[in-house]
């Protein structure tokens, strides 16, 4: 058995997704605010900020992520299941949970098939990276790991 | 109140332990399982009958419930001993903890994975997998010579 987490490790889990994520939505803010103010309601106040609403909108979906993260991506819940299956789920969970904010709060016309053209692809190329660079690392550690071990028991 | 004599003698050609006692109990079966470790042996229990076999016969030896227990690759023995007494005397043999209630032996181990949370999944000779808990898998690592 491994330490139990507090809610302390909980809460700098999420608030360190939440910090990526505001981070990522001012640089994006700051490059297309004012272009995107009328077209997203993330944007609704031009490159002058962030509105309160879409603060609290990417706290939940950081809350969401997180939850997700915990069910996924450790053996809280699900002891036994493949790391591939796992990421697999992980970013189906994300992409569900980020459709229906799209629906919910209109981060961009949902009825403009081209933006969700460009949302899926979007997602589809930062899945399919990160899903590709964990799948490279875990295999260069596993191969790492079995040569280290072959050589011990010679 | 136990006593101990040490009879040190050029005259002997080997060691040999007596114990005597008014009749068996726990610490003494401890106290020979013990020793045997010593010997490279270790004895276990199956089906009320004591066994000694070779520690490197063993795959794993797990902690449940405040019991200990012995796997080889078709078998599974309990034994006297707690976890922390076996890991003492095979820790410079190959063994190593891997969890709270678990140690391995390196020299059964099949293949290693990643897993989640930087844990290790060990592979055993038998086809058997064990999880190397988060807080012992860098001392892996560090045993393997990767860091």
């Amino acid at each position: 058995m491994d330490e139990k987490k507090t809610i302390f490790d909980y809460l700098k889990q999420l608030f360190t997704t939440y910090g990526i994520m505001v981070v990522i939505f001012i640089v994006t803010n700051l490059l297309v605010g004012n272009g995107a103010r009328v077209l997203s309601t993330l944007f609704s106040l031009g490159s002058v900020g962030l509105s309160t609403a879409t603060l609290l909108q990417l706290l939940f979906l950081a809350v969401i992520i997180t939850v997700a993260q915990n069910i996924f991506l450790s053996d809280l819940v699900i002891k036994n299941m493949a790391l591939i299956v796992r990421n697999i789920l992980f970013f189906v969970t994300v992409m569900v949970a980020s459709t229906l904010f799209i629906i919910l709060f209109g981060w961009f016309p949902v009825g403009d098939p081209r933006a969700w053209i460009g949302f899926i692809v979007c997602f589809a190329i930062c899945t399919a990276v990160s899903a590709f660079i964990m799948r490279l690392e875990e295999n260069a550690e596993n191969k790492k790991m079995q040569e280290a071990l072959n050589k011990f028991k010679k | 109140m136990m006593k101990i004599n040490l009879d040190i003698d050029g005259k002997y050609d080997d060691t040999e332990v007596i114990i005597r006692a008014p009749h068996l109990n726990n610490d003494i079966e401890r106290m020979v399982a013990m020793m045997r470790m010593i010997d490279m042996q270790i004895a276990v229990r199956k089906d009320n009958e004591t066994y000694l076999i070779e520690t490197d016969k063993i795959l794993y030896i797990e902690a449940v419930d405040r019991k200990t227990f012995v796997y080889t690759n078709s078998e599974n023995y309990e034994s006297e001993l707690k976890l922390y007494e076996i890991e003492q005397e095979l820790i410079e043999r190959d063994f190593l903890r891997i969890s709270k209630n678990s140690i391995v032996n390196l020299r059964k181990i099949k293949s290693l994975k990643t897993d989640v949370n930087r844990k290790i999944r060990i592979t055993l000779q038998n086809g058997e997998q064990i999880v190397v808990s988060r807080m012992y898998s860098d001392e892996l690592r560090r045993k393997l010579g990767l860091r």
